[in-house]
């Protein structure tokens, strides 16, 4: 999937749209949603970018997933993604919920070795915990990608 | 109250509980080894005896050392600067079964959510008085097999709940 | 027929991932229209594992572990590992290196109660004031920065001492935030803490009280509100804080409502407040001298011994058990996290209240679910 919903001239602008208003919900667990309140403050202010948080995810477009998901809270972190409505895009921020990070399968008995084992993930942000910068650089490869200008380092090689 | 009072004392009320009495570490802290029957009978008396009153189980820690699950339980007083850490053992007959000892949830109130944690990572049913063992739920959801914090417990690696890449 | 009319309970689950949570746990609750009748609490989603990772790895992987056991507080989960450790091998740390660490401890503390605030703000709907609290939050993260490298997960402390010494210009800047922050205590005040809305919103909420307190066993600045005068820092005086003048705040016994939502709330500010006075005597009082007894870069492992260690983290008392049998791995570490006697309280302190006013209740009592999940 290349992260275009539409193929059309008119998909373009809407996707163009879509991309500089993603609302967002974070399901945040533990070390890295420190970081994306950080995000959120005056000095790295993640709104400038069109995301605002919201608190329902039946009204948001993307999913920020920070931190460890236990397998315990895997159905419910599905439940969460299936109760958004379409289209929605997912960033897993943190190496817990890239690929299970220090809580490795072969360190912890109870952590889902990566977010993508559960829903599907379109932007990794590895960091243990990312900077803010990190954050906002990925943030902007998620829109870069919905729009179509996707940047060398991000295109699949 | 020194020490030599406190287990004078001890052994008046409770008598035959304490097995050995040895030193924390290096602290100064007496730690007193309990047989695992007469545990609640002696942490009930030291509760309501008004000269200690050791009302507050400040922690419960469970580890395995070798063979047998071990025990301790850090007391203290919430009025007077009394401290006092007891110890007890249990046997690990087989490393998938659990085991019974008796449960202090009735005596403190922060043994509740420790035992009920050490219950399911290490495979004990806390049993009270009336040898009811309280049916606690999960602190986590038990996909794995075993009690993860024996040192018995194998890791079976990746589960690969969607069948991702390894 | 307005009184023929029979109402039922209503069964309400909220969570696991819920903005007014700290963090997943999962509420049952039973309501009676708006009045909260019961509630329960489910935690474990966040079970990470944590106290079988460290037997997993070597010793020198247990402090970025520590770091992780509680991510607002990530020095007071090292510093418990550390006091412990040292206790068991015996190891003098020196002077400055104990400095640096109350230091950064201290540092900690206001930047975790800066956190406090902001979820307070936030329960209670105020955002201005959440951007005004991470305008400042970010100065103490950037000083994180200078001293270890890192924002948040700082592994910066070794058995024996610190890694590295400070930078230079480190002692100075602290010497600069403690200023700063006392201008901005003072502007939170005018705008947030003596707002009316604010103080009707937590006034007389969830109150914790003395005896509650004493028989859960809270501890910390929760039980401070409440009247108890309790904290580590002077009961157990650990890393040079005896050599310190500071005095703890404790709710007053003759105020009305002792140990609601606000008082809690007004601690944590009294708390800052003292934190900036132990961090300007520390700042000043810092002596040359070396920053480990023991090169940071050979590997160490812990002798055969055990330990008990108790210090006082943002939350309450944070108490370590290391167990170790001489071996690579350590045998047995295990964490005693403030929170805990938090979820056992707040059955009780939901009873009663309203359903507006339950994420006022959660954010004020400072429930770390990270820690008490591990």
């Amino acid at each position: 999937m290349n992260g275009k919903f539409y193929l059309s001239t008119v998909g373009k602008v809407l996707d163009w749209a879509r991309s500089q208003s993603l609302w967002y919900f974070s399901a945040g667990t533990s070390c890295c949603s420190n970081e994306l309140l950080a995000t959120l403050g005056c000095r790295y202010d993640l709104e400038r970018f069109g995301c605002l948080p919201q608190v329902d995810p039946r009204q948001s477009d993307l999913l920020i997933i920070t931190g460890a998901i236990s397998y315990k809270a895997a159905p419910h972190l599905k439940q969460l993604y299936d109760s958004m409505l379409s289209p929605k895009l997912v960033l897993a921020v943190g190496s817990c919920a890239n690929c299970g990070g220090p809580f490795a399968p072969d360190v912890s008995y109870s952590v889902v070795p990566g977010a993508n084992r559960v829903i599907p993930v379109d932007v990794y942000i590895p960091g243990c915990p990312p900077r803010p910068e990190a954050i906002m650089n990925g943030l902007i490869a998620l829109q870069e990608r919905l729009r179509g200008t996707e940047r060398a380092s991000t295109k699949n090689k | 109250m020194e020490q030599n009072g406190l287990l004078q004392k001890i052994n008046k009320l409770v008598p035959g509980a304490i097995l050995e009495k040895q030193r924390f570490g290096r602290s100064a802290e007496l730690c007193l080894w309990v047989e695992s029957e007469k545990l609640r009978e002696l942490c009930v008396a030291l509760k309501n005896d008004p000269a200690a009153e050791l009302d507050w189980l400040e922690n419960f820690s469970a580890m395995q050392l070798e063979d047998a699950l071990v025990f301790t339980y850090f007391i203290r007083s919430t009025r007077t600067k009394e401290r006092l850490i007891l110890r007890s053992s249990v046997e690990l007959t087989s490393p998938l079964e659990r085991i019974d000892f008796q449960s202090l949830a009735g005596v403190w109130g922060m043994a509740e959510p420790q035992e009920r944690e050490i219950a399911e990572l290490f495979g004990i049913r806390f049993v009270d008085e009336n040898g009811a063992s309280a049916e606690y739920a999960k602190t986590a959801s038990n996909h794995w097999k075993g009690f993860p914090l024996r040192k018995s417990f194998v890791f079976d690696g990746d589960k690969g709940t969607r069948g991702g890449p390894r | 027929m307005i009184e023929s009319l029979k109402t039922d309970l209503t069964q309400w689950e909220i969570g696991p991932y819920d903005h007014s949570l700290p963090g997943p746990m999962l509420l049952r609750l039973r309501l009676d229209g708006e009045l909260i009748v019961a509630g329960e609490v489910e935690t474990g989603f966040l079970h990470r594992g944590l106290e079988k990772a460290f037997e997993r790895q070597l010793w020198r992987s247990a402090i970025p572990y520590a770091d992780r056991l509680d991510p607002e507080g990530a020095v007071f989960g090292e510093l418990a590992l550390c006091l412990a450790a040292e206790e068991i091998a015996a190891l003098e740390v020196p002077s400055r290196a104990q400095s640096i660490r109350v230091i950064l401890s201290e540092l900690t503390r206001i930047s975790a109660h800066m956190g406090y605030i902001v979820r307070v703000a936030r329960a209670v709907g105020s955002e201005t004031m959440v951007h005004y609290v991470l305008r400042d939050r970010e100065k103490i993260l950037d000083l994180f920065e200078l001293a270890t490298g890192a924002r948040v997960s700082l592994n910066f402390l070794r058995f024996g001492g610190v890694q590295a010494d400070v930078t230079e210009g480190f002692i100075e800047r602290v010497l600069e935030i403690c200023e700063l922050l006392r201008i901005r205590l003072k502007e939170y005040n005018d705008l947030f803490t003596y707002n009316h809305a604010f103080i009707k919103r937590t006034r007389g909420i969830g109150t914790i009280a003395p005896e509650v307190a004493r028989t859960f066993g809270v501890t910390g600045p929760n039980a401070r509100a409440s009247g108890i005068s309790f904290d580590v820092r002077k009961e157990h005086p650990y890393s040079g804080y005896d050599f310190l003048d500071f005095e703890v705040p404790i709710g007053r016994r003759e105020s009305q409502h002792l140990g609601d939502a606000n008082h809690r709330f007004l601690l944590r500010l009294q708390e800052i407040s003292t934190s900036i006075e132990i961090l300007k005597q520390s700042a000043e009082a810092i002596s040359p001298g070396p920053f480990a007894l023991r090169k940071p870069e050979e590997s160490f492992e812990v002798p055969r011994g055990e330990a008990y260690i108790r210090i006082e983290s943002s939350r309450g008392l944070l108490g370590c058990h290391l167990v170790s049998d001489g071996g690579a791995y350590p045998a047995r570490i295990q964490f005693r996290p403030p929170s805990l006697a938090l979820l056992s309280v707040l059955p009780q302190l939901v009873r009663g209240i309203r359903i507006e006013d339950l994420p006022v209740v959660l954010a004020t009592l400072d429930i770390g679910i990270a820690e008490a999940d591990r």
